[in-house]
């Protein structure tokens, strides 16, 4: 069956919403002649197109493999409802974008996992591609499904439908496994999985490990494979622009962040290699936006010096760079000036919480003064409007502290005001959900009523503000379901089944999900979503991902859950000061020489 | 998607001024949503003179195998608008196969059919003087309420026919 011929030469594609999402064929794709190809791997990402070409890590994946010999790496991403259901009436398995080969061809299968909310989809991609869901039911005809992702720290939810779960970064070991089953091709399944488990970071389900996994961390960032060129698509993506990565992991040690405490320890690439990639990058795609990622840009140590550098070589072109994830207390007039060279993107910050007192409680440490610094700093650039993000339901959260977010925000106008006519405020309220592998992983969430009370109390702050201030929260019952599968365990497994079966898909999407279909496939399984959620956790307690170590020790976590309580702040990490959080070792991986020179909290301003 | 193919062949491309800058590209004869494309033409601005051959070299370095830039022509200030250099479009209708297309055909004016094969469901319509602009799918209508015509599964634009300037 020729899938190619059905979707373009039938009017399959012109009878659904977006038909560029299913084309492939776009600018820098890579196919190689049919007689090279040994071993197939198709990189799936259990949402659409627009979201899964967003993420770097599958740019990179497709990169790495594809630079491998005889290896053939394609796309799989989920059809929208629309296209899934003329698939399914017309009899079209899931396929790859770049050869349109079903799905259940290929030898390998990963499979991202990024969100929870998207584990449905995992068992829809499988069931387009018409691979049994359980692993137990699938034998060597059927590619091996392998898992990744930052959700593979507690993988216990999912384990049941996976081969195996790759923890960690792919760049220094996973060509080492993918050779490896190159080699195997053809060997049975048990032998393979028996095989795969012995590689460090992997996690095979059926033979339980001896010792924790430990996750994979890539040791040299500068040199570390990143592609140099990337897929251009036709329709437009959420995050349409080059990116390039400055630095891996974060010294902060916010406690309520899980990328902060898995991506330890921090790693930057020097801003010539930067600079390099980003030129390469920019010239082989024809893109008019780099922007510059990592998980806290201000605290990169040469940040200034680098924006700089890349806005004076870029402007000629109209190429703009912009920078997600800014922090507050170093952000500088200085930064916002080159930002705004060619066209200003959206300015945005994470205050997190709204008074000081929460804020040292989850670590985050900024000082109101600093916030309204950086405002300033914004505002007196030109912008009109800045971005803010808040959670509520934070651990030892009071009413004073919501009432504080309200009056930041109100200073905040107040500043702008007085430099801009027009200034105004977006907020993008979040209920906390906590995650494993960090110090909150023992706090019990938020009760839905609790936070629906809070976010009333906000409205009513910004009632009268209503032309100045914008704001918008997430859904608390999507907040519920990804706080359950995040500390979830294996019974959970059928939970989603049961989902799956009653039509959840796509449910990181708010018009796809529905409440009432994780309500009764609990209850059909006699599990309680209080006990998962608002259950405070003791010590002693074995957690469902203690088997998968992140290299931070649980005494660490505890500890800074114990600071938390008192209101502490625990400094960054750095070399001079380190809070040994135990990821580091006996040093074979360590924070990088330029972070070195970070910046420890300045109180004067960047030198 | 033509920026990109400016960028990655490094034409420079002049643009508009003001808080958000945009390239100045402009698509005279759009083709309609729904309607597939064999043709299409537009207008740029660019930063440095070039012969149009090499402009037409670079860009077909640049661009997916399925696209191609057939001819392109260097237009002065002087010049009339682009839009009045457009002759004619030829578009495709592919008309359900059980049905067999009239012998005579009712058509507005401006509007032939061409190249008539027999009876086909595909039948072949050029749009010409005032109607060039015209949007296939209000033919569509027409064609439904005067011939009785069932709506086509496919619309093709085949070609534009563009007057041929003297002197290049």
């Amino acid at each position: 069956m020729d899938i190619e011929r059905r979707l373009f030469y039938d009017t399959t594609l012109l009878s659904v919403e977006r038909p560029g999402r299913y084309l492939g064929r776009e600018w820098n794709v890579i196919i190689k002649p049919e007689q090279d190809i040994r071993y197939t791997v198709a990189l799936a990402f259990p949402d659409v197109y627009e979201v899964g070409m967003s993420h770097l890590g599958l740019r990179i994946l497709y990169g790495l493999l594809n630079a491998l010999p005889g290896v053939q790496a394609e796309r799989v991403f989920v059809p929208w409802p629309d296209m899934g259901k003329k698939m399914k009436e017309m009899g079209i398995p899931l396929f790859s974008l770049e050869r349109k080969k079903p799905v259940a061809s290929f030898d390998l299968l990963g499979i991202s996992l990024q969100h929870e909310l998207s584990y449905t989809s995992v068992l829809y991609l499988l069931d387009l591609a018409r691979i049994p869901l359980r692993q137990s039911e699938r034998d060597e005809r059927f590619p091996l499904v392998l898992g990744g992702g930052p959700c593979a720290v507690n993988p216990e939810p999912l384990a049941p439908f996976f081969d195996a779960f790759f923890i960690g970064e792919a760049e220094e070991v996973l060509g080492d496994i993918v050779m490896a089953l190159v080699e195997m091709k053809g060997q049975r399944k048990d032998v393979l999985l028996e095989e795969l488990s012995r590689f460090p970071g992997v996690y095979v389900p059926s033979f339980p490990p001896r010792q924790p996994v430990r996750r994979q961390v890539v040791k040299d960032l500068e040199h570390a494979f990143f592609p140099s060129k990337t897929v251009v698509p036709y329709v437009e993506i959420i995050h349409d622009r080059v990116a390039v990565e400055i630095a891996r992991g974060c010294t902060r040690g916010c406690r309520f962040c899980q990328a902060g405490m898995i991506y330890r320890p921090k790693r930057e690439r020097t801003p010539e290699r930067v600079i390099e990639l980003a030129l390469e990058l920019l010239r082989s795609s024809g893109y008019g936006e780099v922007s510059l990622l990592s998980l806290s840009s201000n605290d990169y140590s040469r940040i200034e010096e680098l924006v700089e550098e890349l806005s004076r070589l870029l402007e000629p072109y109209r190429v703009s760079v912009s920078l997600p994830s800014l922090r507050m207390d170093t952000f500088s007039v200085r930064l916002a000036q080159s930002l705004r060279r060619v066209r200003k993107s959206t300015l945005t910050f994470a205050p997190e919480a709204g008074t000081e007192r929460l804020r040292n409680i989850i670590n985050k440490g900024l000082q109101d003064e600093e916030i309204l610094r950086a405002a300033e700093s914004a505002f007196s650039a030109s912008w009109q409007e800045i971005k803010l993000y808040f959670m509520i339901g934070l651990p030892f959260e009071e009413e004073e502290d919501i009432r504080g977010i309200g009056r930041l925000v109100g200073e905040i106008l107040r500043v702008g005001k007085s430099l801009k006519k027009n200034a105004g405020v977006h907020l993008s309220i979040a209920a906390f959900v906590p995650k494993p592998h960090t110090p909150f992983q023992w706090v019990p969430q938020d009760r839905k009523e609790a936070l629906e009370e809070k976010i009333r109390l906000l409205r009513d702050f910004f009632r009268p503000l209503r032309s100045q201030v914008r704001y918008h929260w997430s859904s608390f019952e999507m907040s519920q379901i990804e706080a359950l599968l995040a500390r979830g365990d294996r019974r959970l497994a059928n939970v989603l089944l049961r989902v799956y079966r009653k039509g959840g898909v796509l449910e990181g999407w708010q018009e796809h999900f529905l409440m009432q279909r994780w309500d009764e496939s609990l209850e059909e399984e006699g599990l309680d979503l209080s006990w998962y959620l608002y259950r405070s956790r003791s010590f002693g307690e074995v957690f469902p991902w203690e088997h998968i170590s992140c290299g931070v020790s649980k005494a660490f976590l505890w500890e800074e859950y114990q600071r938390a309580r008192q209101g502490l702040l625990s400094p960054p990490c750095a070399l001079k000061n380190c809070t040994r959080c135990g990821v580091c070792g006996s040093g074979e991986v360590s924070l990088s020489d330029t972070a070195c020179q970070t910046r420890s909290i300045p109180s004067s301003g960047p030198s | 998607m033509w920026e990109r193919v400016f960028r990655r062949a490094a034409i420079p491309v002049l643009y508009s001024q003001g808080f958000n800058p945009r390239p100045l590209f402009s698509f005279p004869f759009a083709t309609p949503l729904g309607v597939e494309s064999k043709a299409e033409c537009f207008e740029v601005f660019c930063g440095e003179p070039l012969p149009p051959w090499e402009l037409q070299e670079r860009l077909n370095r640049e661009v997916p195998e399925e696209l191609a830039v057939m001819r392109v022509q260097a237009l002065a200030s002087f010049d009339p608008p682009v839009q009045r250099i457009l002759r004619g479009i030829v578009y495709t209708f592919f008309f359900p196969a059980f049905w067999s297309p009239p012998e005579k055909w009712t058509l507005p004016e401006d509007i032939t059919v061409c190249s008539l094969e027999g009876s086909s469901p595909v039948v072949s319509f050029l749009f010409k003087g005032e109607k060039v602009l015209w949007n296939p799918l209000k033919l569509v209508a027409f064609l439904e309420t005067n011939s009785g015509c069932p709506f086509p599964r496919r619309i093709v634009r085949e070609k534009l026919l563009l007057w041929e300037r003297n002197g290049g």
